[in-house]
């Protein structure tokens, strides 16, 4: 019953993360005044990359690699609970499951990172190193915006955030420590990949980064994959703070205020160098995570 | 872009692989993605096409910047025996299926560079063909037009370049091997 | 700059000497004369640019002729310095001790018109045409048309017609509707 429920949850994701990429190239287009590719475009994408023939081998680390993407998203989707109070989707989440979801969130980056070092093309080289820098630099904030949390709750599970955060609108965590909250918001972006940070794919500059070997079924496995650990870490913010969900649709609409904030910075702005970036992670949302972190700790 | 040829000459006796093959074409026709390769001066036409005022993504058609992921290469103006090096070897390591669009006059008959000792002028001998485009430089809505026709020949599943490539690959490395001299690459590229 | 002209008649032999605008003059020198006019110039009148190398080709009778470029900026003059060489034997010398640029432009020459210049040290190299087997293809006894055809092959129905009068007699049948 309960692999069912998970199957279920990891299907929902698939479909709602490939349906979100769509709205994403749809409203971005109307943000440009043309019409933008329908919203079931990255379905479409998705199951024609899957029937292309391949011939290609590089080895048994670049058959993994994809694989290793899409367990990073599905291991992370499945330890957050999506809604607290039902049996069936609040996955496999416990007491302390903080620490185990950054580890598998940073899985799925190596895992790619691994494979796609073994594809012999040297442009993907160069996008890994770029890509691992900016992992561990946007994970700083984010991890003090965490500790923050952690210590002002006494808790490392995401369920018991989210039952403290009941009762109305004012005690969600982005009113209540909002300097943890702009550490977190600001770090989620270099997660995102979205546009100021977007180093790591770097399209034309260096052939798409650490994808340019994969194509057929390895690129649908990876494209997949983005589109389930793009849903498990809306998930995660809205759990950790706008006050979790109850009911599905509760859950919908708390995820696409989120998914609209990458959406709106990525319009506007050009994009980083590494080095800038890794500055930029370092300045105002590490200074922002401290600072939340001293106000609940003294 | 509508239905048109997705129901077209129907066999009498639907097997499973027919009927995939049509689902197929019909999910390749709506998702092209185009490597982002501009060979000769009809590049400067394929900019405009992808931005604003011509837009070519609500068809689906994207540009990718690796011949690993792309489906369609877009032969842009005259090639030289250099660029026709490497274009094969760019062609040749584009996975299945994959379509080739010849844009402008250059490809067709040598255009306005017919008389050069340096340009080609029948594309047709070195790579195989699907949609020409005619024009000295098309316009944007021209190629727009091109992209729409290979869109439906996918559906009604009337695109063999790929395949006579394949079949043909001897009579083609012949005629390659005329004019570029200098062989230097491996036999094969895929 | 007339006075520079006389002198430099006196000590160089320059014959055949055009104003052909107010700012360039054209004259031709002997090639044992040219390398040191040329110092003469860069050094002295502060002719220090080198604009272009050019070429052209005399078949009927039987030399090369290379023009060589040089811009004075202070007084906005340019001099095109002629020399002719034999086309049975076609070798020089190269000027790259005074413009190290000038090897590239000496490339060039001797891709396209087989003219081989002693000291330049990558002249061999392929300036724009790869793995290049026939004659110099800038020479006049080059006959390009046949070359393309024949390795290149012919779309059949090129010729057959007259693109500007079957434009205007199809414009008058539009625009008659």
């Amino acid at each position: 019953m309960k692999i069912g429920c998970l199957l279920l949850v990891v299907l929902v994701a698939i479909f709602y993360g490939l349906f979100l990429g769509g709205v994403s190239r749809k409203l971005t287009a109307r943000m440009q005044n043309r019409r933008g590719p329908t919203v079931w475009q990255n379905f479409i994408d998705l199951w024609k990359v899957f029937r292309k023939q391949s011939i290609i081998n590089h080895g048994i680390m670049y058959y993994i690699g994809p694989i290793f993407r899409f367990t990073g998203g599905v291991g992370t989707l499945l330890l957050i609970p999506v809604m607290i109070n039902s049996s069936c989707w609040s996955n496999l989440s416990f007491g302390g499951d903080l620490f185990v979801i950054l580890y598998f969130m940073f899985l799925g980056t190596l895992g790619m990172a691994l494979g796609a070092g073994e594809s012999a093309h040297p442009h993907s080289a160069i996008g890994i190193s770029r890509g691992l820098a900016l992992a561990t630099a946007s994970e700083l904030p984010f991890l003090l915006a965490m500790v923050a949390l952690m210590a002002a709750y006494n808790t490392a599970s995401v369920k018991d955030i989210v039952i403290a955060q009941q009762g109305g609108l004012l005690h969600w965590n982005i009113f209540t420590h909002p300097f943890a909250a702009v550490a977190a918001f600001l770090a989620f972006l270099g997660m995102m990949h979205s546009y100021p940070f977007q180093i790591i794919v770097a399209p034309t500059e260096i052939p798409v980064g650490p994808a340019t070997e994969y194509s057929s079924t390895h690129l649908s496995f990876m494209f997949s994959g983005g589109a389930v650990f793009g849903v498990a870490k809306y998930v995660l913010i809205m759990d950790l703070f706008l006050g979790g969900a109850n009911d599905l649709v509760t859950v919908l609409w708390k995820t696409f205020l989120i998914f609209l904030w990458p959406l709106f910075i990525t319009n506007v702005y050009p994009r980083f160098r590494t080095e800038d970036a890794v500055r930029f992670f370092w300045y105002i949302p590490a200074l922002s995570g401290v600072i939340g972190l001293l106000i609940v700790i003294l | 872009m509508g239905k048109k040829g997705f129901l077209d000459n129907l066999p009498e006796k639907l097997t499973y692989k027919e009927v995939m093959e049509r689902v197929n074409n019909w999910f390749r026709a709506q998702s092209l993605w185009v490597i982002a390769y501009g060979t000769g001066c009809g590049s400067i036409e394929i900019a405009p096409t992808f931005t604003s005022r011509f837009d070519a993504e609500r068809m689906g058609i994207q540009m990718v910047a690796t011949p690993r992921q792309a489906d369609v290469i877009v032969i842009s103006g005259y090639l030289t025996v250099k660029t026709l090096k490497r274009v094969i070897r760019v062609y040749e390591q584009m996975q299945q299926p994959k379509y080739v669009i010849a844009l402008g006059s250059c490809p067709i008959n040598g255009g306005m560079y017919w008389d050069s000792y340096n340009t080609i002028n029948l594309l047709d001998d070195y790579i195989p063909v699907d949609v020409w485009v005619t024009g000295c430089m098309p316009r944007p809505e021209a190629l727009i037009d091109g992209f729409v026709d290979l869109a439906n020949m996918i559906k009604q599943g009337k695109v063999e370049g790929w395949k006579k490539y394949l079949d043909n690959i001897e009579d083609y490395r012949k005629n390659q091997k005329k004019i570029i001299k200098n062989w230097n690459m491996p036999n094969y590229n895929w | 700059m007339e006075n520079l002209l006389e002198k430099l008649k006196e000590n160089y032999k320059i014959s055949d000497l055009l104003k052909q605008r107010d700012d360039l003059y054209i004259f031709t020198v002997d090639k044992s004369m040219l390398h040191s006019l040329l110092y003469e110039l860069k050094n002295v009148h502060k002719f220090i640019h080198l604009s272009m190398i050019a070429c052209a080709d005399w078949l009927e009778d039987g030399k090369f002729q290379l023009s060589y470029v040089v811009t004075n900026y202070e007084q906005q003059i340019q001099f095109s310095i002629r020399v002719f060489i034999d086309r049975e034997k076609p070798e020089f010398l190269s000027i790259i001790n005074l413009w190290a640029h000038a090897e590239i432009n000496e490339r060039e020459i001797r891709e396209f018109y087989g003219i081989t210049f002693d000291g330049n040290p990558t002249q061999f190299e392929d300036f724009a045409l790869e793995d290049w087997d026939d004659i110099p293809p800038m020479r006049r006894d080059f006959d390009t048309i046949k070359y393309s055809l024949e390795n290149f092959g012919e779309r059949p129905g090129r010729h057959s017609k007259k693109v500007r009068k079957e434009i205007a007699v199809q414009y008058k049948e539009w625009s008659r509707k």
